[in-house]
C-alpha cells in the first residue's frame, strides 16, 4: 500500500536461513559497500514478527564495537530488511577454517582476544539491561579484521522492572545455563555468562563442552563434569520447578585441568567462575574483564599507551600503530 | 562487457587441433590456438610462419589477415566468439548510458535499436544497411562516445585500483599480524622473566609478588585503551567499504572505533544516589515465589539499582532551549 | 581523551525525539501545512475523477472553496482524543502500563510528522497499540486483538498501517517512561521518610500524574526522570508530604537544586494545565475531517482506487503478463461515506 521502493541494496548470495528471516550478502548500490541483509518474513497472522520488532528496537540502541552494527532498516514492497555491517565468518566457521585442522581448536592468543571482545560486548549489553539469551558460536561473528561481535539479538530482551516472567525456552541447549534447564524463569544476565563459559572451553577444544541431546541429557552432562550440586554448592537449587522432588545421580566433580589440559591455570580459574552453579555467584561480564587471565591484554595496552605518549613527547610518531583488536588473517 | 571477458580464462580443450598443421593438444600440450577476424583459428606456430612477413591471405578463406588481428579464444562455440566480437565492436560506438536519456523509455528504445543492429550483423541480415546505420550513429554521436569511453576507462581504472588496494591491504594485514604475534611473544617473555627475577632476587614471599602484580594490573587496566583500536590510516581489508558515513539516516550509528572499555568506561555511571542494602519494596514482595526467583539468580539488588539509575538519569539536564535546535553532543 | 558520554545520550529518545518547544511547534506547523496542500491538490483530482466517470454527480457540498481544512489545533485535539482511547482499549485487554505508555508515545511521534488528513487516527491508534504489544513483550494474536466489536476494525486495517507507522518512528521502538524512575524515587526517598504508608500514598498519587503526563508534550521536552520527580512533587502537595525535605537532602548545593526546581515547576505547570478533550469538540473536528481527508490515502476514494489500478497495471506490464488489464472499477462510493461513525 505504501509507495513501491526499489531496494538500495543488491542481493548477492544467500548466507543463511533463520526462523523469521533470510540473510543475504548484499551490496549497497550507493556506496558499493558489502553488507548483510536480513530479510524479515512478513507473517500474515501478526504482521512484522514481534521477534523482529524487538530485535530492531534493541539494535537501534546498542552501538558498540563488539556488537554487530545495524546500519539501516529498509522497507520494500512486502518485507522489512535489516541492513547489518557485513561480517566475514561466524565463530563456528572461523574455527572450522582456521583452527587446528581436524579439531578446530584455536590458538591461545586468539582465544584471549576473542574472549575479551565477547565480554566487552556483553558488558555493554548488560549495562543497558539487555540480555542476549542465545549466545553460541554461530551468533558470534568475526570481522575480516579479526574483531568478534555479538549478533542475532532475535531472542534478546531488555530487563526492567523486577517481576518479569521470561519464557524459559531460550538459548540453544548446549549453551543453556543449569538454572534455566531446571526451569528458572526469573533469570538475569548470569545466563549469558554460562554460555560464555561453554564457548570459552569450546574454543580450546574445538568441540562443544556439553553437547546434550535433550534437556535431561544436558543437565546430566553438566553434572558429570562439574559434579552434582549439593546444598553447599547450590543451596537454592531445590526451589527450581524442574528440580523439585527430583533425585539426580550423584557425581563428584572432575578436575577441569584434566578435562581441559590445554587451558592455562588462569583460564581454568576464569572458566570455573563462569560455570558456577549459583547464578548470583557467577562472575559478571564487567568483573570477568578484570580477571588476571586478561593481564596480557591489559599490560599490552598499557605499554602501548606509554610508548605512544613517549612518542608524542618526542614529537615522533611510531611507524606502525598496531590495531590490537586485529588478530586474524584470512 | 570488456571487463567481463578479460577475466575469462582462454578456452582450451583436449581435442584441440590446428587445422593448418594438424598438430594436436595431445602431441603439443602448450599449443595455443588463436582466432582471426574470419574465425578460422590456427596455432601460434602457424601464425608465426604465415604472417611474420606481413599481411597474408587466410589459408582457408583467403581473407587478408594480419598477425596482430588474432585473439585468444574464450568460448568453445566459435559462433559465440563471433557474436562477442561483434558486440564488442558495437559497444565501442553504442556506449550511451541510462543517464544520457531523458526517460527510461527512451533508453529502452535505444537498447532495442542496438540489439537490432547486433542481431542483423550476427545473422547477416541487411549487413550493408546496418553498417551504414552504425557509421551514421558514430558520426552523429562522436563527442558523447568519446566522453563515455573515457568515463568507462576511468571506472575500469577505479576497479583495478580497488582490487589492487584490497590485495595490498591483505598483505599489509598479514605483515601486521605476524609482527604482532612476535611482539606479544616478546612481551610475554619479558613479563615472565621479570616475575622470575623478582621471585629469585627479592626476599618477599611469592604470594606477595603475585598480589602486587595483580594491583599493577588493576591500575593499568583503568587506563583508557585509545591506542588499541586505532586502525592504520589505510585501514584493514575492506575498511573503505565500512566507513561510509552516508550509510544510514541515523548517522550516529556510524561513529566507530570510539572503543568502549568497561574498565575506563566511555559512559558515566549514573550518580546521585546510594544503593542501600534494604528497601521497603512492595514490587519485590509481589513476586510469588521469591525463593525460586533467587535460585534463578534474581536479586532484588539488581532491580533496585535499575530503578535508581533510571531515577537519576538526566535529572539535572535542562530542556533544550529554542536557540539551540539540536540535542547536545 | 574522548569526553565521557552519558548513557542517556545514547538513547534514540534523547538523540532524535527531544525538542525545544519552538522546534516542536515548528515541526507540527510544517506537517499541518504540507498536509493541507496535499489534501487540497488531491481533493481537486478526486473531483475530476468523479466528473469523468459520470456515474454520480459530484456532491454539492464538495465545493473546493468550501472545504475547511483542519488547523494545527484541530489535529492536536483529535490526536489527544485518540491517545486517551488507547488507555480505554489497554484497560480492556489488561495491558500493563508500559504497553499503554509506549503506544501513546508511538502515536505522538507518528503524528509529529504525519497528519490526520492523511492517516485516520482511529486506525493509527490501534496499529500503535499493536506495535507496542510487540516491543514490550506483551504480544497477542492479531485475531484476538481485532476481535472486540467496539473497535470496529479488522486485522487487515491494523496490519496495513504497520509499515508506515514503523517507518515514521524511524524504527526506534525503545521508549523510556517515567514509571521506572518514579519507583526509583520511591525507593530513594525512604532515606528521609519513615512513614511507609504516607510514601506509598505519594507514590500512588504520583503514578496518576505520570499517567496524565503521557497525554502532554512532556515526553518530547523533558527526561522521564524529571517528569517522575515532578509527579512526585505534585503528589506531595496532594497528599501533604514535605517534598522539600527530600530535595534538600538530595541536593545540598543550592545551585543545582534551584535549577532542578525550575525544571520541576515547569513540568508541574504543564501537568496541571492538562485538560482532557471533550467528545463534542472531537465530533466537530471529525465532521470537518470527513471533507478534507486526503483522498489519495483513503481506500474508499476513487483517486485511491485509480492509483491502485495504475500501480497494478504497471506491475502487470513489468511482468509482461499478457492478461488484459481489469476494467476500471465501477464501484464508486462518495467520499463522505463510511467515515461517519468515527467517534463512538
Amino acid at each position: 500500500m505504501s509507495g513501491i521502493s526499489n531496494s538500495r541494496y543488491k542481493r548477492l548470495d544467500r548466507l543463511g536461513e533463520g526462523t523469521y528471516a533470510t540473510v543475504y550478502r548484499g551490496e549497497d548500490t550507493q556506496t558499493g559497500a558489502v553488507v548483510a541483509l536480513k530479510d524479515i518474513h512478513y507473517d500474515p497472522e501478526e504482521g512484522t514478527p514481534s521477534t523482529a520488532v524487538r530485535e530492531i528496537a534493541l539494535m537501534k540502541e546498542l552501538r558498540h564495537d563488539n556488537i554487530v552494527r545495524l546500519l539501516h532498516v529498509e522497507q520494500t514492497e512486502n518485507n522489512l530488511v535489516m541492513v547489518f555491517e557485513y561480517m566475514d565468518k561466524d565463530l563456528k566457521k572461523y574455527m572450522d577454517a582456521l583452527g587446528t585442522p581436524g579439531t578446530g581448536a584455536l590458538d591461545a592468543t586468539i582465544i584471549r582476544r576473542f574472549m575479551y571482545h565477547m565480554l566487552q560486548g556483553l558488558a555493554f549489553c548488560h549495562d543497558r539491561r539487555v540480555l542476549h539469551r542465545d549466545l553460541k558460536p554461530q551468533n558470534l561473528l568475526i570481522s575480516a579484521s579479526g574483531v568478534l561481535k555479538l549478533a542475532d539479538f532475535g531472542l534478546a530482551r531488555s530487563t526492567g522492572i523486577p517481576v518479569t516472567t521470561f519464557s524459559n525456552e531460550v538459548v540453544t541447549l548446549w549453551y543453556r545455563a543449569p538454572d534455566v534447564l531446571l526451569g528458572s524463569k526469573n533469570y538475569d544476565s548470569a545466563i549469558d555468562m554460562w554460555s560464555v563459559g561453554c564457548i570459552f572451553a569450546e574454543m580450546f577444544t574445538g568441540r562443544p563442552l556439553f553437547p546434550g541431546n535433550n534437556a535431561d541429557d544436558q543437565i546430566n552432562r553438566i553434572f558429570r563434569v562439574l559434579g552434582t550440586p549439593t546444598p553447599h554448592t547450590w543451596p537454592l537449587m531445590a526451589e527450581l520447578p524442574n528440580a523439585v522432588n527430583k533425585k539426580f545421580a550423584a557425581h563428584s566433580p572432575v578436575s577441569l585441568p584434566s578435562v581441559l589440559p590445554m587451558m592455562e591455570p588462569l583460564a581454568i580459574d576464569l572458566l570455573t567462575q563462569l560455570l558456577r552453579y549459583e547464578p548470583s555467584r557467577r562472575i559478571t561480564a564487567k568483573d570477568a574483564l578484570l580477571h588476571p587471565y586478561f593481564n596480557e591484554i591489559h599490560n599490552h595496552h598499557h605499554q602501548q599507551q606509554q610508548q605512544q605518549q613517549q612518542a608524542l613527547q618526542n614529537m615522533y610518531f611510531p611507524t606502525t600503530v598496531i590495531p590490537s583488536n586485529f588478530n586474524g588473517y584470512f | 562487457m570488456a571487463t567481463v571477458d578479460r577475466f575469462l580464462p582462454a578456452y582450451s580443450s583436449s581435442e584441440d587441433a590446428c587445422p593448418i598443421c594438424k598438430s594436436s593438444r595431445y602431441l603439443n600440450p602448450n599449443m595455443k590456438l588463436l582466432v582471426p577476424p574470419c574465425f578460422h583459428k590456427m596455432c601460434e606456430a602457424c601464425i608465426d610462419r604465415i604472417f611474420s612477413l606481413g599481411p597474408a591471405p587466410c589459408p582457408v578463406c583467403q581473407q587478408i589477415l594480419r598477425k596482430t588481428n588474432f585473439w585468444t579464444q574464450k568460448f568453445e562455440d566459435l559462433q559465440v566468439e563471433r557474436e562477442l566480437q561483434i558486440r564488442k565492436r558495437i559497444a565501442k560506438f553504442f556506449n550511451k548510458r541510462t543517464e544520457d536519456f531523458k526517460s527510461l523509455r527512451l533508453y529502452n528504445d535505444y537498447l532495442e535499436e542496438v540489439e537490432e543492429l547486433t542481431f542483423n550483423l550476427i545473422n547477416g541480415v541487411d549487413v550493408q544497411e546496418t553498417e551504414e546505420r552504425i557509421q551514421r550513429f558514430a558520426q552523429e554521436n562522436r563527442d558523447l562516445i568519446a566522453s563515455n569511453a573515457a568515463r568507462q576507462q576511468r571506472e575500469e581504472r577505479m576497479l583495478n585500483h580497488r582490487l589492487k588496494q584490497e590485495r595490498s591491504d591483505k598483505e599489509h594485514q598479514r605483515q601486521l599480524y605476524l609482527q604482532q604475534l612476535e611482539e606479544e611473544e616478546v612481551v610475554k617473555r619479558t613479563q615472565k622473566n621479570a616475575i622470575i627475577n623478582q621471585l629469585a632476587s627479592s626476599n618477599q614471599s611469592a604470594s606477595e609478588i603475585v598480589a602486587r602484580n595483580a594491583i599493577t594490573l588493576k591500575k593499568s587496566s583503568m587506563a583508557p585503551s585509545a591506542a588499541r583500536a586505532t586502525p592504520s590510516s589505510s585501514g584493514p581489508t575492506g575498511d573503505w567499504m565500512y566507513n561510509g558515513a552516508h550509510l544510514d539516516d541515523d548517522e550516529d550509528m556510524d561513529i566507530d572505533s570510539e572503543e568502549f572499555d568497561p574498565l575506563s568506561s566511555l559512559y558515566c555511571d549514573v550518580g546521585g544516589f546510594e544503593l542501600k542494602p534494604e528497601y521497603y519494596d512492595p514490587m519485590a514482595s509481589a513476586i510469588q515465589n521469591p525463593q525460586m526467583a533467587t535460585a534463578g539468580g534474581y536479586l532484588t539488588r539488581f532491580s533496585h539499582q535499575r530503578s535508581l539509575e533510571a531515577a537519576f538519569t538526566g535529572l539535572l539536564i535542562p530542556p533544550l532551549s529554542d536557540s539551540i535546535p539540536s540535542p547536545p553532543s | 581523551m574522548v569526553a565521557l558520554q552519558q548513557n542517556y545520550e545514547q538513547s534514540s529518545q534523547c538523540r532524535h525525539w527531544r525538542f525545544s518547544r519552538a522546534k516542536l511547534h515548528e515541526i507540527r506547523r510544517a506537517t499541518n501545512q504540507s498536509g493541507i496542500e496535499r489534501a487540497r491538490a488531491n481533493i481537486a483530482a478526486e473531483k475530476d475523477e468523479l466528473h469523468q466517470q459520470q456515474t454520480q454527480p459530484a456532491p454539492d457540498s464538495q465545493d473546493d472553496t468550501a472545504v475547511n481544512y483542519l488547523t494545527l489545533e484541530d489535529e492536536l485535539a483529535l490526536c489527544h482524543f485518540y491517545e486517551t482511547r488507547i488507555e480505554t482499549v489497554s484497560k480492556y485487554f489488561k495491558f500493563p502500563n508500559q504497553v499503554k505508555a509506549t503506544a501513546v508515545v508511538f502515536m505522538k511521534r507518528f503524528f509529529l510528522y504525519n497528519t490526520v488528513m492523511d492517516y485516520p487516527p482511529k486506525f493509527i491508534m490501534l496499529t500503535c497499540l499493536y506495535l507496542a504489544t510487540k516491543t514490550e513483550n506483551h504480544f497477542i494474536q492479531i485475531e484476538e486483538f481485532a476481535k472486540p466489536s467496539t473497535l470496529k476494525t479488522t486485522p487487515k486495517d491494523i496490519l496495513d498501517y504497520e509499515f508506515i507507522v514503523s517507518q515514521s518512528l524511524k524504527f526506534e521502538f525503545t521508549i523510556h517512561h517515567p514509571y521506572s524512575p518514579l519507583y526509583g524515587f520511591f525507593l530513594d526517598a525512604q532515606a528521609v521518610v519513615d512513614n511507609m504508608a504516607l510514601l506509598t500514598q505519594v507514590y500512588n498519587k504520583a503514578m496518576e500524574w505520570c499517567h496524565k503526563s503521557l497525554f502532554t508534550d512532556l515526553v518530547f521536552l523533558y527526561f522521564p526522570s524529571q517528569v517522575a520527580l515532578a509527579a512526585m512533587l505534585l503528589a506531595a502537595q496532594d497528599v501533604g508530604w514535605d517534598f522539600d525535605t527530600y530535595l534538600t537532602y538530595k541536593f545540598t548545593e543550592p545551585v543545582p537544586r534551584q535549577e532542578l526546581v525550575t525544571i520541576l515547576t515547569d513540568i508541574a505547570a504543564i501537568l496541571k494545565a492538562y485538560q482532557p478533550i471533550t467528545v463534542t469538540t472531537v465530533r466537530d473536528i471529525d465532521r470537518k475531517l470527513i471533507y478534507c481527508r486526503n483522498p489519495e490515502k483513503d481506500p474508499s476514494s476513487l483517486l485511491y482506487q485509480k492509483k491502485l489500478q495504475q500501480a497494478e497495471d504497471a506491475e502487470d506490464q513489468r511482468r509482461l503478463a499478457k492478461v488484459p488489464a481489469k476494467p476500471p472499477s465501477t464501484e464508486s462510493e462518495s467520499v463522505a461515506e463510511g467515515e461517519g461513525g468515527l467517534v463512538d
